[in-house]
């Protein structure tokens, strides 16, 4: 294939119109459903309630209609980091978890891993787990214009505090709409630098300061033609009458149906049933009968 | 004459295989011969971009071949950057590839990629600034991004120069000049091409630019050859050219006006001079327009 | 007619949105474009990606910086999912840190701008102060490590003065500027790493100073390279070297 393939069409994010249910409900409720739930699997802890989150997203993926075999392999390139990183947890971890002791399962030296380390990466894959399936839910079922105007829309109340809603969501716009453009002038100007005997994407043993100052000539005039851009762009949007986001309106609005509001109601209820019932004494069942399931098995594989 | 640009059946898809795939060579042919300047002209979408990106490697060919200077461009072992100093390529708007702080730096990017020492750096820098017309003691130490904008296409096109090419390809070399600094930049090219004995490729919407300088030129449309004449032949296929969305020299619309008039004037005119010329001989401006007799002549569209 | 006004808050946006639609390509491209350098650590690659945020934070404030941050953070927060960097699909991870690279850079530009050397001075004895306290709550956790930490951290400061002795104090600033703003992004990533339990303290001291180096010279010489000539800052240099 071509080292320089054509960025000119690069598609920002992984928008999938499968017109499922999730894809139809009203931007702004997904994106409070959105921060409910980041809020919850950020926060959550105990199994029981990741469990669970882990249990509705899964859920919310099914009826996305997305394939399963897309969202697996999704997950693919995440294993190795948690294998990495679980692995480190585990054998360092020496903070207190909860109440109880912890037990030691394996030692050497100053070495160990405990129960409570086990606990702790246990908690930390269920969590990123749940990261992984949310955003990508989001990202799925959501285009990148409803996106940008539905949190334009949220945020817009807080105008009256000052907050520049209107202004943020002018730069997301600007930036997805330049990005591609900027990447097809990355792409020229790739090509004119390797017209003049410019070494890039080959393979060097060369120190990485030395490989910095190579993309000099591809960041520089990069940089500089986003900068120029920037000042064609303010003066025409000056010429052009915007003085400001106050008062304006957009061509793009949303109405709110009543199923909107109801699965919004339905997620405010679970999540709030997660945070009042106290999960963690479930947790206790569940880690025993998990270790009590692995000494068994350790104890038929050693006979 | 021997060929140094030999370009045979050449294909080109982009992103095969994907939702985005689009065919832009359906098999083009073109020759360049030592010393010669060849113009390629198309409507916007029809490959020459892709065309010329094979002339140095840019692009390899995915069907077909492109030989330049004997050598084939889809060879494994080319090395790139022999190539890339033998063909240099001026693209659209070159001022936009300025990086360096300083003039000299900037111009002897290219040089110093090729791995020449200092004093041939030096030397290479010096040649092209004044081949381009910039003092070299007086411009080399300057901020690249103080100067003009002329001034900065200046440099740009100097390092390319820098390199020495044997080939230059300009890629819309007027664009974004003014008539006057386009005719210039122009006398300039037709300068080094007798000078140096360099072979130019010339690709453009401005059809004045190419009726001047174009020694051959090739019509490309829709990522196939279509024609290839002299600017004379080519110019006077009017009714082929404004089918692929092109257009004549102005100064070849005032001749095909007037024929469509009555009055029997050559059509493959190139400059204004010519017209002076043929309309000296074929109206006599001391006796009255309406006496002259139009022949019958067929109207050309 | 407010137009003095309206023309700031304009270029900031669009400043904010085409330095922002940057960091979006570079990260889309992904380790095989100019968003990452290899390099010989354990991580492999030092990204460039906090670099627009730094600049933008330079050339337009902290407000425009801190934008910057936000976008850098929730890019990185959704293409951790591709990338497989699982860690930071938590978003205090990916974004909450991310928020201060601009603020920091644009106050180590700005300040160094205007402070005199003895300032400088007086600002260096009192970071020796914070990181020697630091290097000495260390130790305890391993002694090799807090070693090392120690030499680090005298070389930057040694850095840092030697900065400010010398005359030319905008391309100090902007030397300080990409510094500062790297660290700042390694610093608190790593921190919250830690926080909330994805990695042990040692291996993020180790991560930090592998990666958090090189990370810092790179940011510092395409930060200069890019805000010298968009401004046409003489550097040292007075001329090409032809």
């Amino acid at each position: 294939m071509s080292q320089y393939s054509p960025f000119g069409s690069i598609t920002i994010g992984q928008y999938l119109p499968y017109g499922s249910l999730v894809h139809q409900l009203d931007p702004r409720a997904k994106i409070a459903i959105f921060t409910m739930l980041v809020a919850m699997v950020a926060f959550a802890d105990s199994y029981a309630a990741s469990a669970l989150l882990l249990a509705a997203l899964l859920v919310a993926v099914h009826l996305s209609r997305t394939p399963l075999r897309f969202t697996l392999q999704g997950l693919r390139p995440a294993l190795p980091w948690i294998a990495i990183f679980a692995t480190l947890q585990l054998l360092f971890y020496r903070g207190q978890y909860g109440s109880g002791t912890c037990q030691d399962l394996w030692r050497l030296g100053s070495f160990a891993i405990t129960t409570c380390g086990l606990r702790q990466v246990g908690l930390m894959a269920l969590r990123l787990l749940g990261f992984m399936l949310l955003t990508s839910l989001l990202t799925l079922t959501t285009s990148t214009t409803e996106l940008t105007h539905g949190l334009e829309s949220l945020l817009s109340p807080l105008k009256k505090l000052r907050f520049p809603a209107h202004e943020l969501a002018l730069v997301f716009a600007i930036a997805l709409r330049f990005a591609p453009t900027l990447g097809g002038e990355l792409e020229r100007i790739m090509k004119a630098q390797a017209s003049r005997g410019a070494d890039f994407g080959e393979q060097g043993r060369m120190r990485f300061v030395q490989r910095t100052k190579n993309l000099l000539p591809l960041l520089v005039p990069l940089f500089l033609s986003a900068l120029r851009r920037a000042e064609d762009l303010t003066l025409a949007m000056e010429a052009r009458g915007y003085t400001g986001g106050k008062g304006r309106t957009s061509f793009i609005e949303f109405k709110a149906l009543p199923r909107d509001f109801l699965v919004l109601a339905l997620v405010t209820l679970f999540c709030l049933a997660i945070v009042l019932s106290d999960l963690r004494a479930i947790d206790g069942f569940i880690v025993d009968a998990v270790a009590n399931g692995a000494k068994g098995i350790l104890s038929l594989v050693a006979h | 004459m021997s060929s140094v640009i030999q370009v045979e059946d050449l294909h080109h898809t982009y992103l095969p295989g994907t939702p985005f795939e689009a065919v832009s060579l359906r098999g083009v042919n073109m020759r360049v011969d030592e010393g010669e300047i060849v113009a390629i002209i198309g409507p916007t979408g029809s490959g020459k971009s892709t065309m010329i990106q094979h002339l140095n490697a840019l692009i390899r060919p995915q069907k077909g071949r492109v030989i330049v200077l004997g050598r084939d461009v889809s060879e494994e072992s080319l090395d790139l950057k022999w190539l890339r100093s033998r063909v240099g390529m001026v693209f659209q708007s070159p001022e936009q590839q300025l990086f360096e702080q300083y003039v000299g730096d900037d111009i002897a990017f290219g040089p110093r990629n090729l791995g020449l020492d200092r004093s041939q750096v030096r030397q290479r820098v010096r040649q092209a600034m004044e081949t381009v017309g910039l003092d070299f003691e007086g411009f080399k130490d300057r901020l690249t991004f103080s100067l003009s904008g002329g001034e900065m296409r200046k440099v740009a096109i100097a390092g390319v120069l820098a390199l020495q090419p044997q080939i230059l390809v300009f890629d819309e070399p007027t664009s974004g000049l003014d008539p006057e600094t386009a005719r210039e930049f122009l006398a300039r090219i037709r300068e080094w091409h007798s000078r140096q004995r360099l072979s130019i490729i010339l690709v453009s919407h401005d059809m004045e630019a190419v009726a001047l300088l174009a020694d051959r030129i090739y019509v490309i449309a829709e990522g196939r050859s279509v024609r290839e004449g002299t600017p004379r032949e080519i110019f006077s296929q009017c009714d082929l050219l404004r089918g692929c969305g092109l257009d004549i020299p102005q100064i070849a619309q005032v001749m095909y006006g007037l024929r469509n008039r009555g009055w029997a004037v050559r059509l493959d005119v190139l400059s204004v001079f010519e017209a002076e010329e043929e309309l000296g001989r074929r109206i006599d401006f001391a006796r009255p327009l309406a006496e002259q007799s139009c022949e019958p002549v067929q109207p050309v569209r | 007619m407010q137009s003095g006004e309206t023309r700031t808050v304009v270029r900031k946006i669009v400043v904010a949105g085409v330095l922002g639609a940057i960091i979006t390509l570079l990260g889309y491209l992904g380790p095989a474009g100019p968003g990452f350098i290899p390099v010989p650590t354990p991580a492999q690659h030092a990204t460039t990606l906090h670099v627009p945020v730094i600049i933008g934070a330079v050339l337009e404030g902290p407000i425009v910086g801190l934008v910057l941050g936000l976008i850098f953070g929730i890019f990185s927060w959704f293409q951790a999912g591709v990338l497989g960097v699982v860690m930071f699909q938590d978003p205090l991870v990916a974004i909450l840190p991310r928020l201060f690279i601009g603020i920091t850079a644009w106050a180590a530009y700005a300040g160094f701008r205007r402070t005199g050397k003895y300032a400088a001075m007086i600002l260096a004895g009192c970071l020796a102060v914070i990181c020697g306290a630091f290097v000495y709550w260390v130790i305890p956790v391993n002694l090799l490590l807090a070693a090392v930490l120690a030499v680090v951290l005298l070389a930057l400061i040694a850095g840092f003065v030697l900065l400010a002795l010398r005359e030319n104090r905008e391309v100090q600033a902007l030397i300080l500027s990409g510094a500062v703003g790297t660290l700042t992004n390694t610093i608190l990533v790593l921190t919250m790493l830690v926080l909330r339990g994805y990695l042990p303290p040692e291996a993020a001291l180790v991560a930090g100073l592998t990666n958090g180096i090189p990370e810092v010279i790179v940011a510092c010489i395409i930060v200069v390279a890019v805000v010298g000539a968009w401004k046409g800052i003489e550097g040292r240099r007075k001329g090409s070297t032809v």
